[in-house]
């Protein structure tokens, strides 16, 4: 399937072909006719004589030609002869001259084109040459920084180093990388010592000038060594672009802004445009977590117009487990939007709060309901795809999801529930055995459903069941 | 004492190298899944530091071989960016001794290292 | 009579002009978009730390599947390199679609495994499963193993499909080299969608023939030895660096490579998963998830990530090469006439305006075009008189455009992520870019139109791929 771009060049061989074809042009005139004036028609066979003894005037022709070729200056034009002295310079000039323009227009791209090969054969190897060189240099510079640093944190003896070629901006830019590479990696006493050399070699001033004069790739760079190196005089010019149209530059702000703001440090969170993406998401807790910074709640941001920060808090919620902010999910459980809606059940599961058992049963039915009319209204319409199961028709799991979030808290209580949902043929297979799952963990009511399931005459059921407690077995 | 460190970032282990060699161990390194499985099968350690993600064999695979295939009871301690809680579940259910995340403090993991050396 | 040829004369030519600069005009363009495209990618992707999505909980879960049909040779070796990726929540499901070899035998003894019952839903219908295994050994609890009945590779894929319970669905050949952090790499674009789906993205491949491959990971790479594999470098690099990246900032891909590409599983499960019947299995699902997204009126992207992060053996002989050849042509005229209803269909945006016709007549048309042009020519020549000089300079243009078009692309590969190190490669590079017009680029034409033939003749078969395995390949190079 790749192979084609040849090929779609020599289609350009058809051109050649079927314009050479229009020798045979409709003023009567051949295209060398035109250019050299030299050969007549005569002189080739006609296509439009459509007689078969055609092929042996092309062939006579075809002698003729190969005969009069040497300088191209063909033996018909006697009558000037000191043609034949030009040179073949002046000849092919005025060859070139008096071309149709087809021919000049194809001279000059042909030139053109031959002149980029060499052009980007040499450049190519230049450029190689030139790299080739420049990674070797920074090679060195890049391991002996690594030593240098390296001997500075851990041996005690040494002073004061002298990093090589500190002074230029490229080395510097070497030497950055490398000490931000080191401080990631660690803390406590020794990253300080690394803080401490780069704000004495004034490599601070070098991060800010990024911020301040870079392009978007070089402004990114600077957010992140500012952050990390904890520069907090740069957190006004920084938190303008947490609101960026600019994806990279947004995300790399706001992560920023997590390390460096003294107060408040999802601020931007307040006033968000732009949807937050996973990618955003993800990072912003990285960040929470690395740098260990506590967020007391994140209730503030629940009623954000903005969905995707809605769903971010409940993520949070989720994952830093705050319980206190039960309530408050639990009204979100049954908000309008889907995804909204997901993420509150998925938060649900983390906190595992007994008190929303009943909501979140209230909630499946409701769910349930929904997907049975859709269903109705697909098999009505006959669509040529066999709907196996409910869950097959909107992508979010989030009926899955609700009794997944019921295995930590489910009671007794909850069986008759349960047992629904494992005797629903409509139901994936999924749902039902996390269902059975829940079950067997419910003692006595739930063990006591299992094994009326196991009586009945459902095939798939008991498989299903046999399966879930063999896994459990292993 | 002898100790193994498991680690393709040449920054990491100059840092291991240089605060564990300034506490008198001898130190050995290994910067990829492979050779690292080789200097196990083929020497007693008394103290094997390894991060999880490297070239060829991965560190849970590591400490596999090293406890279930060889037997050996050489103390572990893993040293990695992940810190996610299944994998250092994994890790210890499979057989390491202890689990620091980066970032690290060089101090603190010599004093986890004394106390697993201190030990034998 | 005259008349009418004359003025059918005209059209033709001059409608081939139009074609011609339309062709010139389009490679130039395609060349600039992919250009500025790889641009932003590096720019944004240079200082990334994917090691985030490692260890983040909120990541999502990735199911590789490996279909497998007598792999015996190497397919330990591959399990274990698709085992080593890194990655936190993954499984790697390898699909024996009934080798005939002792392939099952191997892995089962190698991996430890052991027959394990599952009970989901088969979704997709495919051939019966035998048996599903999993490894007693806790290193290998990502493995995952399907017996199931010969079925096709396309069969195979659905039923991992089907097994699979995960957010994303990874599909490589199983003896491709995928980088280590490939799963994190692909994973991320998905991550970053925000008005627009991804529904699938594909990645580059870049050819393993003469790389060193040490324990499922390639420890060197070096420009092919032979020239047939060589020339396919140049191939990849001008088709994967000039042509996808474009498409894929144009929304226009119509193809994820069936080596390495990564699909949103509910996506794929909507559309019925993979089409046993075909040949090009592979392309034609993009492209019935595209129009899927299309009627359902949901924007969606297919993307493309220039990082080499996969690597495979191509076809060294003329024979393999030509199977290959014969068999891709078919699979796109399958998918281009199953799906026909595309073309120039707005409904369908991008994917009917542009991406459709282009793939019509660019990719399936024009072997053809030339074919008739060649045969034209030859008729040509014995009826008439072609015009030789202004013929040679037609074919000297052709032919420059070809070599430097194909320097652009050297030079693209040099600036982006020059995975060849060694200058002489630079150099080979260069010089087989001259020959390619001449001794490969006919071959691709009668195998083009071989493909062409074939497919209306009714033929189904892939043939036998003949696979030299990496280990051979490693005994090769030590001679």
């Amino acid at each position: 399937m790749i192979y084609v771009r040849n090929p779609l060049l020599f289609t350009v061989l058809v051109v050649c072909v079927l314009l050479t074809a229009g020798i045979k042009e409709t003023k009567g005139k051949s295209i060398i006719a035109e250019s050299q004036g030299l050969f007549s028609l005569e002189e080739m066979a006609g296509f439009d004589k459509g007689k078969p003894l055609h092929a042996f005037y092309a062939l006579k022709a075809v002698g003729n030609y190969f005969v009069s070729q040497a300088p191209i200056v063909s033996n018909v034009s006697y009558e000037t002869p000191q043609r034949q002295s030009r040179s073949t310079l002046e000849t092919l000039g005025h060859r070139f001259v008096e071309a149709s323009l087809k021919v000049k227009i194809l001279v000059v791209i042909l030139v053109y084109l031959i002149i980029s090969v060499l052009l980007l054969f040499i450049s190519i190897l230049i450029n190689r040459h030139l790299k080739t060189r420049q990674r070797r240099r920074r090679k060195e510079l890049k391991d002996e920084y690594q030593e240098q640093l390296a001997s500075f944190l851990f041996d005690d003896e040494i002073e004061k180093i002298e990093f090589r070629g500190i002074n230029k901006k490229l080395n510097r830019e070497i030497f950055i990388d490398e000490l931000m590479d080191l401080h990631n990696n660690l803390h406590g006493e020794v990253a300080d010592k690394l803080k401490d050399l780069y704000f004495n070699l004034g490599l601070h001033k070098d991060s800010l000038n990024k911020l301040y004069k870079g392009k978007w790739y070089q402004k990114t760079k600077g957010f992140g060594e500012l952050a990390q190196m904890d520069v907090k005089d740069a957190n006004e010019k920084i938190i303008k672009y947490t609101n960026s149209k600019h994806p990279v530059l947004r995300m790399e702000a706001q992560v920023a802004m997590v390390k460096l703001a003294e107060e408040r440090p999802l601020s931007f969170l307040d006033n968000l445009e732009s949807e937050l993406s996973y990618w955003e998401q993800i990072n912003i807790y990285d960040t929470l977590i690395y740098h260990q910074i506590t967020i007391d709640s994140f209730e503030e941001w629940i009623d954000n117009p903005n969905p995707s920060v809605v769903v971010f808090c409940l993520r949070m919620i989720a994952l830093f487990k705050h319980v206190h902010s039960g309530a408050r999910v639990r009204e979100l459980l049954f908000h309008e939007n889907p995804e909204i809606s997901l993420a509150a059940v998925q938060a649900m599961k983390s906190l595992e709060m007994p008190e929303y058992v009943k909501d979140l049963k209230m909630l499946y039915r409701s769910e349930t309901l929904q997907l049975i009319n859709i269903l109705e209204t697909q098999r009505k319409k006959k669509t040529d795809r066999e709907i196996r199961s409910l869950d097959d028709l909107i992508p979010r799991k989030i009926r899955y999801e609700i009794v997944k979030s019921l295995s930590p808290i489910a009671t007794n209580d909850d069986v008759p529930f349960l047992e629904q949902v494992v005797m629903e043929p409509e139901n994936s297979y999924k749902i039902r055995i996390l269902a059975i799952t829940i079950l067997i963990s419910l003692k006595p009511e739930g063990e006591k459903c299992i094994n009326d399931m196991l009586n009945r005459d459902d095939e798939l059921v008991k498989k299903m069941i046999n399966n879930v407690k063999q896994t459990q077995e292993s | 004492m002898k100790i193994l460190v498991c680690e393709d970032d040449f920054m990491m282990i100059k840092a291991i190298e240089h605060k564990l060699q300034r506490e008198g161990y001898q130190v050995e390194v290994a910067n990829d899944g492979r050779s690292a499985s080789e200097k196990i099968k083929a020497e007693e350690y008394d103290l094997i530091i390894t991060d999880l993600l490297m070239p060829f064999t991965g560190g849970l695979e590591l400490i596999n071989m090293t406890r279930n295939e060889l037997g050996k009871t050489t103390p572990i301690i893993v040293l990695s960016k992940v810190g996610n809680e299944e994998t250092i579940i994994e890790a210890f259910k499979l057989g390491a001794d202890d689990y620091l995340t980066k970032p690290f403090s060089p101090n603190e993991l010599s004093i986890r290292v004394k106390r697993f050396l201190l030990k034998r | 009579m005259i008349e009418f040829f004359r003025s059918l004369q005209f059209i033709v030519e001059n409608g081939i002009i139009v074609i011609t600069i339309f062709i010139f005009g389009s490679y130039v363009t395609l060349a600039l978009f992919s250009a500025l495209s790889m641009l932003k990618y590096i720019r944004t992707n240079s200082f990334v730390d994917y090691k985030v999505l490692l260890s983040s909980p909120l990541a999502p879960s990735i199911s590789i599947i490996a279909p497998a049909f007598n792999e015996g040779k190497t397919i330990i070796d591959n399990i274990r390199s698709l085992l080593s990726l890194h990655y936190n929540d993954f499984e790697v499901i390898i699909v024996n679609d009934g080798s005939s070899d002792n392939s099952m035998e191997k892995i089962i003894k190698a991996y430890d495994l052991e027959l394990v019952e599952f009970v989901y839903e088969e979704k997709i219908k495919t051939q019966i499963i035998r048996g599903i295994y999993k490894s007693r050994n806790k290193a290998f609890n990502k493995l995952i193993v399907i017996d199931k009945v010969n079925g096709g590779k396309a069969d195979a894929l659905n039923a991992g499909i089907n097994f699979s319970q995960m957010d994303y669905i990874s599909v490589v050949d199983v003896d491709s080299v995928l980088v280590e952090d490939a799963l994190l790499i692909m994973a991320k674009p998905f991550m970053e969608e925000t008005d627009r789906r991804i529904i699938a993205s594909g990645g580059v491949i870049r050819i393993a023939n003469s790389c060193k491959i040490e324990d499922g990971k390639i420890t060197e790479v070096k420009l092919p030895r032979k020239f047939l594999p060589r020339v396919q470098v140049l191939e990849y690099t001008r088709s994967f660096l000039m042509g996808r990246m474009a498409w894929s900032k144009l929304n226009g891909l119509l193809l994820v490579s069936g080596a390495f590409g990564m699909f949103n599983r509910d996506i794929m499960l909507k559309v019925g998963g993979y089409n046993t019947n075909l040949v090009g299995e592979d392309m034609e699902l993009i492209v019935r998830m595209r129009r899927y997204m299309a009627e359902q009126k949901q924007k969606y992207k297919v993307i493309y990530i220039p990082d080499p992060l996969c690597w495979t053996e191509v076809p060294a002989t003329l024979k393999v090469l030509g199977r290959q050849r014969d068999r891709w042509t078919r699979g796109t005229m399958e998918s281009l006439f199953i799906h026909f209803k595309l073309f120039f269909n707005p409904k369908f945006g991008s994917l009917g305006l542009m991406g459709h016709p282009y793939w019509f007549f660019f990719e399936w048309l024009a072997p053809l075009l030339e074919f008739v042009g060649i045969i034209y020519f030859i008729v040509i020549a014995v009826l008439g008189i072609p015009n030789w000089p202004f013929f040679f300079l037609l074919l000297g243009v052709v032919y420059f455009f070809a070599v430097t078009l194909t320097h652009w692309a050297i030079l693209f590969e040099e600036l982006s992520f020059h995975r060849y190190q060694k200058k002489r490669e630079v150099v080979t590079m260069l010089f087989t870019s001259m020959l390619e017009p001449i001794f490969y680029h006919p071959f691709i034409l009668i195998f083009s139109i071989r493909g062409n033939f074939k497919y209306f003749i009714g033929e189904k078969s892939w043939g036998n791929m003949d696979r030299v395995g990496f280990a051979e390949e490693e005994k090769k190079s030590k001679k």
